[in-house]
């Protein structure tokens, strides 16, 4: 059997008792999708809540699933969608960042690009710029291979682990010691003069 | 580097300052961008793109390191009924499902319309519930409700008086069509096919002060319907109403602008439509 298929939501689909087929999927996933709410909200009420948006959600579309990717695919994005309209939008809104499509983003044109060129450059970013130490600090970071300067943006901003680093990255934990490690060597000789040691390249408890 | 200068600056504390900077400039990809970039299904450019999104945005890294873990979860194949938690979650949403009808509305009209002819109910398949909370009592009444609250589009104003007339009477041959921004849905929609007189209908996701909703052709992306300016209904719901004289059969897309301190313009929805010139 296609490991990809899911007996439940097949019977579901066929139309085979459907109140039983659907009451063994929240079975199967309730845990799941409680615990992708429950690190980010702040309530029990707010993760229920969140929780019984999805699966509603599931329930209204599920016909419309086509078994193009795994069913566990889909339902993420359907959680991180509920996710995203009902709290991140309510949390984040004061960052002037939306969530647009790829597409709009590869074919933003003209007026779109004038504005994206307008807050790059009047941001805030610029605003940091005008500090010359910043503005040395950005322009060593640019000049890293770009792989390397994300290892090492998820390790500092982000605080992220070798593994989950390797995870996001598409790279093993060892290319990611390798990056982070190099990569502070040629940070201390560039940046040695303008900021503390670093210490982002050092292995900590529990790291892997 | 010399440990214990005090004038220096912490290079970690630097460098997330300048990743917090450029974050604020930048727009996040969707769960279903997040989705291709982990199956490795992307484009080289936009791969890298979202790779170096990823590096400074904790907030879709945390949700991309999610979706590993949904794709490695393997659900059991029988459950311990122990999960009282899971029970009590279940018998609140079953009762939602029975309230509100989880499935779609064409099933609905049909199961509660048995005894009249089925011509007398035009629903349209892609037609689909808009969410609870946006979502007035009955679908028909929220669509005398939208044609009679104008917001300011020029269409509407000559197709008014005749749709008010349409949609008073028990034989309804419109197409409503819900244009519910698709990076809110976890599927991909079916396009919606507009026949007879057409009344879009957006649930902008994202605020602005105004919106502008134009309509282009799918096939040359030419302009059908000049930008309309307007603001939604007290409902959140802003319609545009399309006679179906106003466009020949064909594919089109209805986009949908944020306008912003009254010129700013950003292109915040984009939905395909077509046009079928069968009139049942």
């Amino acid at each position: 059997m296609d490991e990809r298929r899911n007996v439940w939501v097949e019977r579901w689909q066929k139309g085979i008792d459907r109140e039983e087929s659907f009451h063994q999927i929240f079975r199967q996933y309730y845990r799941l999708v409680r615990s992708f709410f429950a690190r980010r909200s702040r309530s029990e009420e707010e993760i229920e809540d969140l929780v019984q948006e999805t699966f509603f959600r599931v329930h209204r579309n599920l016909d419309h699933f086509r078994g193009e990717s795994k069913f566990e695919t889909w339902l993420f994005q359907v959680s991180a969608n509920v996710y995203k309209n009902t709290v991140r939008s309510q949390t984040t809104q004061k960052r002037d960042a939306q969530e647009v499509s790829l597409d709009e983003l590869a074919t933003s044109s003209g007026e779109d690009a004038a504005i994206s060129r307008e807050v790059r450059e009047n941001g805030p970013l610029d605003d940091l710029l005008q500090d010359e130490r910043s503005l040395i600090l950005h322009t060593a970071m640019q000049e890293l291979p770009p792989q390397m300067r994300r290892c090492v943006e998820l390790r500092v901003s982000q605080d992220m682990k070798y593994r989950e680093i390797a995870a996001l990255m598409g790279v093993s934990i060892d290319t990611v010691k390798a990056h982070l490690f190099q990569a502070r060597q040629l940070l201390r000789k560039r940046l040695g003069d303008y900021f503390a040691e670093t210490s982002f390249a050092e292995a900590r408890f529990a790291d892997h | 580097m010399e440990l214990g200068v005090l004038d220096k600056p912490s290079f970690e504390e630097s460098l997330r300052e300048l990743a917090a900077r450029r974050l604020a400039a930048e727009a996040h990809p969707t769960p279903e961008d997040l989705a291709a970039y982990g199956a490795g299904e992307l484009a080289t450019e936009q791969h890298e793109r979202i790779k170096d999104h990823l590096a400074i945005c904790e907030s879709c890294s945390k949700l991309l390191l999610d979706l590993a873990e949904f794709e490695r979860f393997e659900p059991a194949q029988s459950i311990s009924p122990a999960d009282a938690q899971a029970e009590a979650s279940w018998q609140r949403l079953r009762e939602r499902l029975k309230e509100e009808g989880g499935e779609a509305d064409v099933e609905r009209l049909e199961d509660t319309r048995a005894d009249e002819p089925a011509r007398v109910l035009v629903p349209h398949p892609s037609r689909r519930p808009v969410p609870v909370w946006q979502r007035p009592a009955i679908p028909w009444a929220l669509a005398a409700g939208l044609a009679l609250c104008v917001v300011g589009l020029g269409l509407r104003v000559g197709s008014l008086g005749r749709q008010v007339g349409k949609l008073s009477e028990p034989h309804l041959n419109i197409s409503v069509v819900d244009l519910v921004d698709v990076s809110t849905r976890g599927e991909r929609p079916e396009v919606p096919v507009v026949q007879g007189d057409g009344v879009l209908v957006f649930s902008p996701a994202v605020k602005a002060d105004e919106y502008e909703v134009e309509v282009v052709s799918a096939a040359d992306g030419s302009l059908k319907i000049r930008p309309l300016r307007g603001r939604p209904d007290k409902d959140g719901f802003l319609t545009l109403s399309i006679p179906p004289t106003a466009l020949p059969a064909g594919k089109y897309s209805a986009r949908l602008y944020g306008i912003e301190n009254g010129q700013r313009r950003r292109l915040l929805e984009e939905h395909p439509f077509e046009i079928s010139s069968a009139i049942p």
